[in-house]
């Protein structure tokens, strides 16, 4: 099964790193069963779901939250196509590409402006930690593509190493 | 068990080093059973009310 890691675990894999409490992937619908059967093997139990998002949890002190993002099968391969790789405890993981995962984060705001705060924050770090990766006019792109009205500006507010 | 205190990000300039994938799991590990053992992981789930994009991302 195709899986990308995107939130907090996602961001070693662009050089940054914050807490987290729960891990967030992201899955083709197609999938959701399986990863879905998975999830409960392992001791999990669903805590919320709506047509693109699922949310487990586990009373198990070690096993942290899960939420799933899901996506059409068609995005997916996109995501997969430019996604990155990175390795934890000789397993590979995958995460969408710098400029996916800012596409990603700014859906998130538009979607729910509560998020700018944190996601903005994680988007800056990325950016900063990874100077070369995303040209001014990347960003300007893809803020108008998926982003809030002005979220650019204050981006690019917030480059003060551009 | 104490809390860690994990910094946020790696600030550039700032005497901090940069931490391994399987270091960075672990202090995060951590971190989550001393919030589930004191409760804490359980109300930060009562407060969790964050609702995820309502719209389906598709990727332009």
């Amino acid at each position: 099964m195709e899986l990308l890691l995107i939130g907090g675990y996602a961001l070693q894999a662009y050089g940054v790193a914050r807490q987290t409490m729960d891990v967030d992937c992201l899955v083709a619908q197609k999938d959701s069963d399986r990863l879905d059967a998975g999830l409960r093997s392992a001791g999990y139990e669903s805590a919320g779901k709506t047509e693109n998002f699922h949310r487990y949890r586990s009373e198990l002190i070690y096993l942290m939250d899960v939420d799933v993002l899901y996506v059409d099968s068609e995005t997916m391969s996109k995501l997969l196509k430019d996604a990155l790789k990175f390795c934890l405890h000789d397993e590979e993981f995958r995460v969408p590409s710098i400029i996916n995962f800012i596409a990603l984060k700014l859906h998130g705001i538009r979607n729910d402006p509560s998020r700018e705060a944190r996601d903005i924050s994680d988007i800056i770090e990325v950016l900063r930690v990874n100077k070369t990766e995303v040209s001014r006019q990347q960003l300007e792109d893809v803020c108008r593509r998926y982003g809030p009205e002005g979220v650019f500006t204050k981006l690019e507010a917030c480059r003060t190493w551009k | 068990m104490e809390m860690i205190d994990f910094p946020r990000f790696i600030i550039p300039r700032l005497d901090r080093k940069k931490v391994s994938p399987e270091i960075y799991d672990e202090w995060n590990s951590l971190n989550a059973c001393y919030l589930a053992k004191t409760g804490m992981r359980d109300k930060r789930r009562q407060d969790l009310t964050r609702v995820p994009a309502s719209e389906r991302f598709v990727l332009k």
